[in-house]
């Protein structure tokens, strides 16, 4: 059974490479040096550091730091070692479980596509969900203010106070089906030409010029904004924060050590998922705007016809497809809307009863010329 | 610089190159003086007299101006063949498919235990690039474990991710008066930037005390404080040069890491200078300042087609800086030395572009996924261009086991004990 096989020993003192013989007995393994003495080594008390991959050669260590060390080219000792003294030889590695390795590897590559999986549809937005209540709104507040300095500055606000005060009741219908949220909503107009609107965290809204004449009723305007303060109440930008946060800290354990390529392909990955989660958020805001519609006893039937308005302006350009967008496509809104609304209210309330919107919605164009107007006249 | 080592002091002396390990006879070694300069008539290394071995002063000798002419030295003695022994390669064994499975395997354990395996995965993966490195035919071994980068990452995180961390939030989050606010931001500022050196000359000591070729372990005795000097004075030094000063303190830093780093109780000496690569450097800043420029002047004045000079920076400044990096890595180890023996490296910067390129190609069309084999690439390219040259007794050096030189003493302690967290 004991065969004979040439090894290298390195003696932890020197550099020198000794040739020497190993034979492998039941209990231990015997070293035959050079000058003709020999070393036993218990296997118990081998420790192996190389030889667990293909193409490594075998070492073993034995003895305190800095330990002596054989090094075998071939893999073949440590099958003889376990053929030959079976229970004293489990600590090292056995070339047979190839096999079984290769399937736990491919094992383990399945539970990171399922794993990944998992946290992408449920593990970060759960975590996002769980942690957003402990976020207190004084902070969302002063983020909100930095956002809204930025992006809607002081000069750039229309602000005709009789105007604007209508337009804040519109707000504040909206906001009565709320009585309990810690958000105090603030609107703001901006003169830019855009059709757009944007909920800051914190309670602060802004419309621009754009979409506000784009509105033909004040109802239209309440669908609006009733999506938009569902961003508010339901904290999406919190939340879009925490998921961006906890998609961050998933992909620095998860890429430590991968430099370079795979890096920037799950950065992508990343991207791809915020905006997926952006696009849950959308339409999240919209059923629940509907249910706040209806909760206002508004007819929701003008918030689906200005999508209507929108989705025939959005027509006239392409946009980016679904997958790369942060607003789901709008047909696909307007159909959920549809389905979701239901018969006409018996009990809506028309908003604004007696005022002329399109003399409301016109304020930022009043206060231009009114800005203009006394400059005008200074001209010679 | 001395390229060469005299092997007797008597009036016919015998030189040996380091370089090139051509042999020459010196003629008339009492007319050497410290003035004297010669150059190796295979490889072109410069000599020059470093101490004049007679006792006779320079202004006893009849001619200062003579040079001692080198001749070649025809009759091989038998230290000659022992000197000429063929070169020691390095080379790299691993292969990119086992690695990918350690890969997924480390990242499923990774996620598992919520990033903690992360530490045990990176000691795993290094063990297996060291175990698959060789040089003259023997394995490295790596002897780093998950749990002291760990701990290193602790102590990192202790003494520089905390104040850093700290500073950046009050930033973020805190509304204070403006001054305060700018003189926190200046100490994070100050924190990132006295944390490149510290981790640098630890990432070192870890790295090499955890390094052993046929069982002897490998160390690094520089102190940081002195790194710590070193880098402060070269960037201070490089800004008001206007970047002009940079290869020296490069060259410096080199010039530390290596000469302090041993192999059991030899040391690696490092015989570089700055001069050495200025001329590569200025002719790669200056390309640089004109494409920029030229760049910046196309699309300032709103030329037509003035975004295809940006075509400029990825196909002439990317090679530019390849053709850098290869002369600098070649430079650096063609002047580090062990005892006798003289390191060489074959980077050429075609090489260098090639496996680059090819790199690149590899990932954009794999999305990624050949890393592994990138890495392999990179490292059988690297190792494999390196070997040494010339008489070095491997069987002469013993293993260190003065602890003390591991770690470092006083005050310095706690930074000098090693840590490692870095990729």
């Amino acid at each position: 059974m004991s065969t004979a096989r040439t090894a290298h020993y390195l003696d932890g003192r020197s550099a020198t490479r000794h040739r020497v013989t190993l034979t492998i007995s039941p209990v231990a393994l015997q070293i035959a040096m050079p000058d003709g003495s020999s070393k036993q080594w218990p296997y118990g008390d081998i420790r192996q550091t190389q030889g667990i991959y293909r193409g490594e050669p075998v070492r073993l260590e034995f003895g305190p730091e800095p330990a002596e060390a054989v090094v075998v080219a071939s893999r073949a000792l440590l099958t003889e070692i376990h053929t030959a003294a079976p229970g004293l030889a489990q600590h090292f590695h056995n070339p047979s479980w190839r096999t079984t390795r290769l399937a736990w590897t491919l094992g383990a590559g399945l539970g990171v596509v399922l794993i990944l999986i998992g946290l992408y549809r449920w593990g970060i937005p759960g975590i996002a969900s769980a942690a957003t209540p402990y976020v207190p709104t004084t902070w969302e507040e002063s983020l909100g203010r930095k956002i809204v300095e930025q992006l809607a500055p002081e000069p750039q606000q229309c602000r005709d106070p009789e105007r604007l005060r209508k337009i804040d009741a519109v707000v504040q219908t909206l906001a009565a089906t709320h009585p309990s949220s810690p958000y105090r909503i603030t609107l703001s107009v901006v003169d830019n030409p855009g059709i757009n609107a944007f909920a800051a965290p914190g309670g602060q809204v802004v419309i621009l010029r754009g979409l506000l004449e784009q509105t033909t009723s004040a109802e239209q305007l309440a669908g609006v904004l009733a999506h938009e303060l569902q961003h508010v109440y339901l904290r999406h930008s919190t939340r879009a924060i925490l998921e961006q946060t906890a998609g961050t800290l998933l992909l620095a354990a998860v890429s430590g050590d991968l430099s370079g390529g795979l890096a920037w392909g799950l950065q992508g990955a990343q991207t791809m998922g915020s905006l997926h989660y952006s696009r849950t958020h959308e339409e999240e805001a919209d059923i629940e705007g509907l249910r706040m519609l209806e909760a206002a006893h508004l007819d929701p039937a003008a918030m689906i016809a200005f999508y209507g308005t929108l989705q025939k302006s959005e027509q006239d350009h392409a946009g980016p497809p679904d997958f790369l967008s942060t607003h789901p496509d709008m047909g696909r809104r307007l159909a959920t809307l549809l389905a979701l609304a239901g018969p006409p209210p018996t009990d809506a309330r028309p908003l604004l009863p007696g005022e002329d919107w399109t003399d409301i919605r016109s304020l930022c164009r009043v206060q231009a010329t009114r800005r203009s107007g006394p400059d005008a006249a200074a001209l010679p | 610089m001395t390229t060469a080592a005299l092997h007797d002091a008597t009036s016919a002396a015998r030189v040996t190159c380091h370089r090139c390990l051509s042999r020459y006879r010196v003629r008339a070694v009492e007319q050497l003086t410290r003035a004297s300069r010669s150059t190796c008539a295979t490889c072109g290394a410069r000599f020059a007299v470093v101490e004049p071995l007679s006792s006779a002063s320079p202004e006893d000798l009849p001619s200062r101006h003579h040079r001692p002419s080198v001749v070649p030295d025809a009759s091989p003695t038998s230290d000659a063949t022992a000197s000429m022994s063929p070169p020691l390669r390095a080379a790299f064994h691993g292969m990119g498919g086992t690695l990918l499975g350690m890969h997924v395997v480390n990242l499923c354990l990774t996620l598992i235990t919520l990033g903690g395996y992360h530490f045990w995965a990176k000691a795993k993966i290094r063990r297996y690039l060291f175990s698959h490195t060789s040089f003259a035919g023997d394995r490295f071994a790596y002897h780093g474990t998950g749990k002291e980068l760990y701990q290193g990452f602790l102590k990192a995180m202790l003494v520089f991710g905390i104040p850093y961390c700290a500073l950046s939030a009050a930033h973020t989050l805190l509304d204070l008066p403006p001054w305060i606010d700018l003189l926190s931001q200046a100490l994070a500022g100050l924190v990132f930037f006295l944390y490149v050196p510290v981790a640098i000359v630890n990432a070192r000591r870890y790295r090499c005390t955890r390094t052993s070729w046929r069982g002897i372990r490998f160390s690094f005795r520089g102190r940081t404080a002195d790194f710590l000097k070193l880098y402060v004075r070269g960037w201070f030094v490089t800004i008001l040069t206007l970047g002009t000063y940079y290869p020296y303190f490069h060259t410096q830093r080199q010039a530390f890491l290596h000469s302090h780093t041993y192999f059991g109780d030899q040391r690696f000496q490092f015989t570089g200078h700055g001069s050495g690569v200025m001329v590569p450097f200025a002719v790669t800043l200056f390309a640089t300042y004109a494409v920029l420029g030229l760049c910046g002047f196309a699309l300032a004045m709103q030329l037509t087609n003035a975004g295809l000079t940006l075509l400029l920076i990825p196909f002439v400044l990317g090679p530019l800086w390849i053709w850098l990096l290869g002369q600098k890595q070649r430079y650096f180890w063609n002047h580090t030395s062990f005892g006798e023996a003289r390191f060489s490296s074959a980077i050429t910067w075609q090489r260098l572009f090639t496996l680059y390129l090819g790199n690149l190609i590899l990932l954009l069309a794999t999305l990624g996924w050949a890393w592994p084999w990138v890495t392999v690439r990179n490292a059988r390219f690297f190792i494999g261009t390196l070997s040494l040259q010339g008489c070095v007794d491997l069987d002469r050096i013993m293993q260190d086991t003065t602890d003390a030189s591991v770690t470092g003493e006083g005050l310095s302690n706690l930074l000098d004990t090693g840590f490692d967290m870095d990729a």
